[in-house]
């Protein structure tokens, strides 16, 4: 049968230091993503200082292959592929934070205020986020995108616009379910103010999943933004992986042959969308664990033979052997 | 109201809302109503004729209720591009979509279940590992980017067809056959639906895995085993069926994704679909085609919902009988 | 009565379980022994924990991947645990079959139970689709369910019903050996009853050996002819039910009697102080000596081996002698 305790897991009033630690290090592939996606902003951050070459500088020879000089070549307009590699971790991971940043800001207000103050308040905002939940993300995106035009920071905005919703479904419900334990129960019947209760124990209860859906964000927005830079509405003036790839098909890089233009770029965001993935989904586990048996299985139920057992007479082995 | 009734009413509403946001976008748009339209090659004719048509000349509320009026007619507007209505624009390209997505969400929809099916049945062998990380790893890939390995690798390997829909030496020399245009026509949506598949998998594979997990720890399995029947006896007639259900609504709610994927996809096969049109428009600053592509999907999107909804009523008997609520 | 001069139909020898889990083992099965004639009724009696459930599961080889059985389980002289998984298949269900704890949840919630019932009678005996509905509608009889219900879904039965399709479909093969692991629990009083006369009539009708788990002696008392009392996943005490009830030897078997609420009785109900003890530590001693009324030095040190009289055994260094009342 599924086991799945719910958030009820932690103690009922954790430390925040506790739990903190845990659902950072508790989990190994919470570590792992972490550190993958740590390594990936070190990169992103000392961009300019790692880069081999300054981003806009251009060589004559385009679709130049791996060489010492560049270690991952040239693409189709002389640019050094490793720079742009490089100076496009800045701008994905940089889109790919802040729109998560805006999304649990917005989805974590509405689910939020749904869940604490409940009944219409909580029925009209729940409505408004189902609508959001159905019509289709990416396409809204695109039209969004291609209204308010081409800068980074619009960028940033509609994707966390958009992808809001799901976070304040699942804020709500845990916010919901905070309320409704006991223990929270007794202390508001002692008198103690909304505020406290707020501050003390449902903030506490709440901002690991918060967190914890905030890092899978990241991985839908960095996504995101590449299907937006690839079909044009990208910041122009900015290099990212996704108008790399975009690149690689327009400059005709598959037809050229050039493996070295067309791989780094998705390799990168698979690379960091695969970490933050892995990460939040593992900090989900730590919070949320699931159990599950299952009746089937490779290996069966082992035997061990039956030594020395036979060797005795009947009568005194077996407890209900008839003497 | 019936559960059904409420859900289509639902539906409708949703369609209102997607409407309006459209509308809202479109008159957002900064700078003064005639330039807001950046229609390039418009002449001063066509921008006179647009400005009365969109009664952009008219207060917001009126301009709202025309919007609506003319959505009612099923009247999208026209092409800031080619002067023609937009709803004749995307019927063309719409029909050219819909065989390439449907391969692309049943190839989907095998692969997924496949492995889904493989990592739970040898839960925790090697091979459950290997499943999930493939489909996390294909997840997590662009399916543009995909799309590009499967032109860079695959492509010229297997012979087929990487751009268009229809061969260009096709009809050149004779007047082609039904069965010709059939098989070039098929010949070229394998690739693009073979990357939209590939690109989508990963979350059925992951829902699929779950569901059996869940269904393999019930007591019926047991009771199967207990019975003499084989492993791939249990997995066959009781857990498979019992898996499939989540499914459905799956493949229902991934409409969104799925369509995303499409809209890519055609971009770099340089398929002349839905997606490319809307890329399209992207590129000319066509907003009417652009908007009621975006509506058009939208619609679809949320009537896939309505239908998966629909079919769960009816498919588990639990709910079908109103015993059990089914969480 | 059973006869000693047939051979034994099925024999438990020495069964033992282990499972490994995260903290180390838990020996929850220890030396289980018993035999089976043709037509025996066996009741396994005893606390929740104690191993019950866990010896009718082995017995099947049903238990999950990270069990260790030892011993062997014998059907007609032959060890069916000793091939794995592939030699079992095709004793299950045809020659011991099974119905479950909260057999609610035995049925496949999407398919019918005609269909379920059918299932094993179609593959195992190879019978055409007209032949299978026929037994199933024959064993529906059997059990006192109307045989248009086969086309029916699970959910749509009640709970005694669905325990009794459940004991239909166990016999669905014709099985020799019948477990039934608390088939009553989770039942009202009225249809509790009805079932466990339903299970005497089966057992002498067609001949079969019945197993009954349960931790509710008086409703074992009731089905069946010998009670093998558990503790700690040991048989600490075996006897034919009428003496069990009335001169009880093991002090448990002793407080577990007093333990029944009976009506128009003077005395308060009395349970056993104390809990059963944790089975991922060998036990020293005995492992009931905590809870012991009776104890002595020696229970705490030795593990009492099993002492035989004329009817049964127990396992008590301070076992009431036999004959004498309670």
């Amino acid at each position: 049968m599924v086991a799945s305790p719910s958030g009820e897991r932690a103690a009922d009033n954790p430390t925040r230091r506790g739990t903190a630690l845990r659902l950072i290090a508790g989990n190994r592939q919470t570590v792992v993503g972490l550190c993958a996606l740590g390594a990936f902003a070190v990169v992103a951050l000392l961009a300019p200082v790692i880069a081999p070459t300054p981003v806009n500088t251009q060589f004559s020879n385009s679709f130049a292959a791996p060489a010492a000089a560049h270690p991952l070549g040239l693409d189709g307009g002389g640019f050094d592929v490793l720079s742009r590699l490089i100076h496009g971790a800045q701008t994905s991971l940089l889109v790919g934070l802040i729109a998560a940043l805006v999304g649990m800001l917005i989805g974590g207000t509405v689910g939020f205020v749904a869940g604490y103050f409940g009944g219409r308040t909580d029925g009209v905002l729940m409505r408004i986020t189902d609508y959001f939940l159905v019509i289709p993300d990416i396409p809204l995106m695109i039209v969004a995108a291609a209204v308010f035009g081409q800068s980074l920071t619009n960028i940033m905005i509609v994707i966390g616009l958009v992808y809001w919703a799901s976070t304040a479904r699942l804020i709500r419900a845990q916010v919901m379910s905070v309320r409704q334990r006991t223990f929270v129960k007794r202390v508001e019947a002692m008198g103690a103010s909304p505020f406290f209760v707020l501050t003390r124990h449902v903030v506490p209860q709440v901002t690991p999943l918060l967190l914890a859906n905030t890092v899978l964000m990241v991985a839908n927005a960095i996504f995101a933004e590449t299907y937006i830079s690839f079909l044009g509405l990208g910041d122009p003036s900015v290099v990212s992986w996704g108008r790399m790839i975009q690149d690689a098909l327009d400059q005709g890089a598959v037809v050229a042959g050039a493996w070295w233009v067309v791989l780094p770029p998705g390799l990168a965001v698979t690379l960091v969308v695969l970490a933050a993935t892995v990460a939040g989904q593992g900090m989900e586990d730590t919070l949320n664990p699931r159990l599950k048996v299952g009746h089937l299985a490779v290996r069966r139920f082992r035997v061990r033979p039956l030594h020395g057992a036979l060797e005795r007479p009947r009568a005194i082995h077996g407890a209900l052997e008839r003497p | 109201m019936t559960p059904a009734l409420s859900r289509i009413w639902f539906a409708l509403v949703t369609v209102f809302v997607a409407a309006t946001i459209n509308f809202f976008l479109f008159r957002v748009m900064p700078g003064n109503a005639v330039s807001a339209l950046r229609c390039r090659a418009c002449t001063p004719q066509l921008r006179e004729a647009l400005l009365k048509r969109y009664g952009l000349d008219e207060s917001l509320p009126e301009q709202f209720v025309r919007y609506l009026g003319q959505l009612a007619r099923g009247d999208l507007g026209i092409s800031l591009s080619s002067g023609r209505p937009v709803w004749q624009e995307i019927t063309g390209p719409l029909l050219n979509t819909l065989p390439m997505l449907i391969a692309g969400t049943l190839i989907a929809l095998v692969l997924g279940v496949i492995s889904g099916v493989v990592s739970s049945w040898r839960r925790g062998t090697a091979l459950d590992s290997a499943s999930q990380w493939t489909s996390l790893a294909f997840y997590a890939m662009p399916t543009q980017w995909i799309g590009l390995l499967v032109l860079f690798y695959v492509a010229a390997a297997v012979g087929l067809p990487a751009a268009g829909i229809q061969s260009a030496s096709l009809g050149v020399l004779s007047e082609p056959s039904m069965w010709d245009l059939l098989s070039d026509r098929t010949a070229h949506l394998i690739l693009p639906a073979l990357t939209l598949g590939l690109g989508s998998y990963g979350q059925y594979a992951i829902i699929m895995r779950s569901a059996m997990l869940d269904t393999l720890g019930e007591d019926y399995i047991l009771t199967a085993r207990a019975k003499g029947l084989r492993d791939r006896d249990i997995l066959r007639y009781h857990a498979f069926g019992n898996a499939m259900l989540p499914m459905v609504t799956m493949v229902a709610l991934s409409a969104g994704t799925i369509v995303a994927g499409a809209i890519v996809v055609e971009d770099v096969f340089s398929y002349p679909g839905i997606g490319f049109a809307a890329v399209d428009a992207i590129g000319k600053r066509d907003y009417p085609v652009l908007q009621g592509i975006f509506l058009l999907l939208t619609v679809a999107v949320i009537v896939a919902n309505l239908i998966a909804d629909l079919i769960y009523v009816r498919i588990d008997p639990r709910i079908r009988d109103g015993r059990v609520a089914v969480g | 009565m059973t006869t000693t001069s047939t051979a034994p139909l099925l024999e438990v020898r020495e069964l033992g379980v282990d499972f490994d889990i995260e903290r180390g083992h838990l020996h929850a099965v220890r030396g289980v022994s018993f035999t089976l004639h043709a037509r025996d009724r066996l009741g396994i009696v005893g606390e929740s924990g104690c191993g019950k459930s866990t010896v009718v599961l082995a017995m099947m080889g049903l238990l999950p991947p990270n069990a260790e059985v030892s011993g062997q389980v014998l059907l007609n002289g032959v060890d069916i645990l000793a091939g794995g998984d592939s030699s079992m298949r095709p004793h299950r269900w045809c020659d011991i079959s099974m119905v479950f704890q909260g057999a609610m949840n035995a049925f496949n919630p999407v398919r019918t139970v005609g269909d379920q019932i059918a299932e094993p009678i179609r593959m195992h005996r190879k019978a055409s689709r007209r032949d299978a509905d026929d037994r199933v509608a024959e064993l529906l009889d059997m059990v006192g369910i109307p045989a248009a219900r086969a086309a029916r879904y699970p959910h749509e039965f009640s709970g005694g019903m669905r325990q009794r399709a459940a004991l239909a479909m166990a016999l669905a093969c014709g099985p020799k050996v019948l477990l039934a692991d608390e088939p009553t629990t989770a039942l009202d009083v009225i249809v509790q009853a009805e079932i466990l006369q339903l299970l005497r009539r089966l057992s002498d009708d067609l001949g079969v050996a019945l197993v009954f788990i349960s931790h509710d002696l008086p409703a074992v008392a009731q089905v069946t002819e010998r009670v093998a009392v558990m503790y700690a996943g040991r048989v600490i005490e075996e006897a034919p039910v009428a003496r069990l009830l009335t001169t009880p030897r093991h002090p448990y078997t002793a407080a577990l009697l007093a333990a029944i609420p009976r009506p128009r009785a003077a005395a308060t109900v009395r349970s056993i102080p104390g809990e059963p003890p944790r089975l991922d530590t060998p036990v020293i001693g005995c492992a009931f000596a905590p809870r012991c009324p009776s104890v002595a030095d020696i229970c705490r040190i030795t593990e009492p081996t099993n002492t035989f009289d004329s009817d049964g055994a127990v396992a008590c260094h301070r076992a009431m002698p036999a004959g004498l009342p309670q």
